[in-house]
């Protein structure tokens, strides 16, 4: 009898700690979350530059892994309206040029790339005359990538190591771009 | 800060810069593009043309201007036919002067791209 007894005694025990091994998981899950993964934030660097001051831009921009750009070749003016200047030294009349060449360029890059592109962009461009040009900073809500379909952080992250596609300096390696 | 996208018919683009430039707004960017809205391009007799040639201009203003250089856009492209084109407005973190390289807090007048 008494044996019988605490056999079921043991028995409760048994199904009471199965009971609780299954749900501690659970419980322990609730105490200690996972850490969330951080959600990366996007922005937009827009620069206009000169024109000829593009190529080392985008070299120092390179360094820093910020390959992927767009560019574009535009016209514009800033708040002097285009330069004025007298084709020669006698000459009566100056001659207006009114929209000046710049190359305006795009870089999507995440939050804490956007400070150290912008530093990049600035000392390559910086002459100290007018019409070294602006650079903006942007929100972007969202990115794609066409091909797989993967969104924001993913969609820029480059498919090989930076290493294999670039060398460590930013240089193009052998065999690794057509 | 906010930047201004504003395609305009070629035609009227330089109606649409002497319209900013009496609001005040000088500098601005321009680039010419292709384009179509709504209608999908022009149709004469059998051939469609569906990408139209537009001018982009862009524009950075301080949030209090962007109402008077909106105004002066419309103003300056508005012709009452379709492919007047359209103003979008989006918003701007920082703005950065290579020359000095501080970040722009307030705009004087108006800044641009």
């Amino acid at each position: 009898m008494e044996a019988s007894q605490d056999l079921n005694v043991r028995v409760e025990a048994r199904r009471e700690f199965g009971y609780a091994r299954s749900i501690a998981p659970g419980i322990l899950q609730a105490w200690n979350p996972p850490a969330q993964e951080p959600v990366a934030l996007l922005k937009e660097v827009l620069a206009i530059i000169r024109p000829e001051r593009w190529h080392e831009t985008k070299r120092r921009a390179q360094r820093l892994r910020c390959c992927a750009f767009t560019q574009h070749r535009v016209l514009g003016r800033g708040l002097e309206r285009g330069v004025r200047m007298r084709p020669r030294p006698g000459s009566a009349s100056d001659v207006r040029v009114r929209y000046l060449p710049k190359r305006m360029v795009s870089w999507i890059v995440e939050e804490p790339q956007v400070a150290p592109l912008i530093h990049a962009i600035m000392d390559a461009n910086r002459t100290g005359h007018v019409g070294d040009g602006r650079v903006f900073v942007l929100p972007v809500e969202g990115v794609v990538r066409i091909r797989t379909g993967e969104r924001n952080a993913e969609a820029l992250k480059a498919q090989l190591p930076f290493e294999m596609l670039w060398g460590a300096l930013g240089t193009p390696r052998e065999g690794a771009r057509p | 800060m906010k930047l201004i996208r504003a395609m305009v018919r070629p035609e009227r683009e330089e109606q649409v810069v002497a319209a900013l430039e009496n609001a005040g707004v000088v500098s601005l960017t321009k680039m010419d593009v292709l384009g179509r809205g709504q209608q999908r391009g022009v149709q004469v007799g059998a051939t469609l043309y569906d990408e139209l040639p537009k001018v982009q201009l862009l524009i950075v203003v301080e949030d209090a201007h962007v109402d008077a250089a909106v105004a002066a856009i419309e103003a300056g492209a508005k012709t009452g036919q379709h492919g007047d084109g359209k103003i979008f407005i989006s918003s701007v973190e920082a703005a950065y002067t290579i020359r000095t390289g501080h970040r722009t807090v307030e705009a004087p007048a108006c800044h641009t791209a």
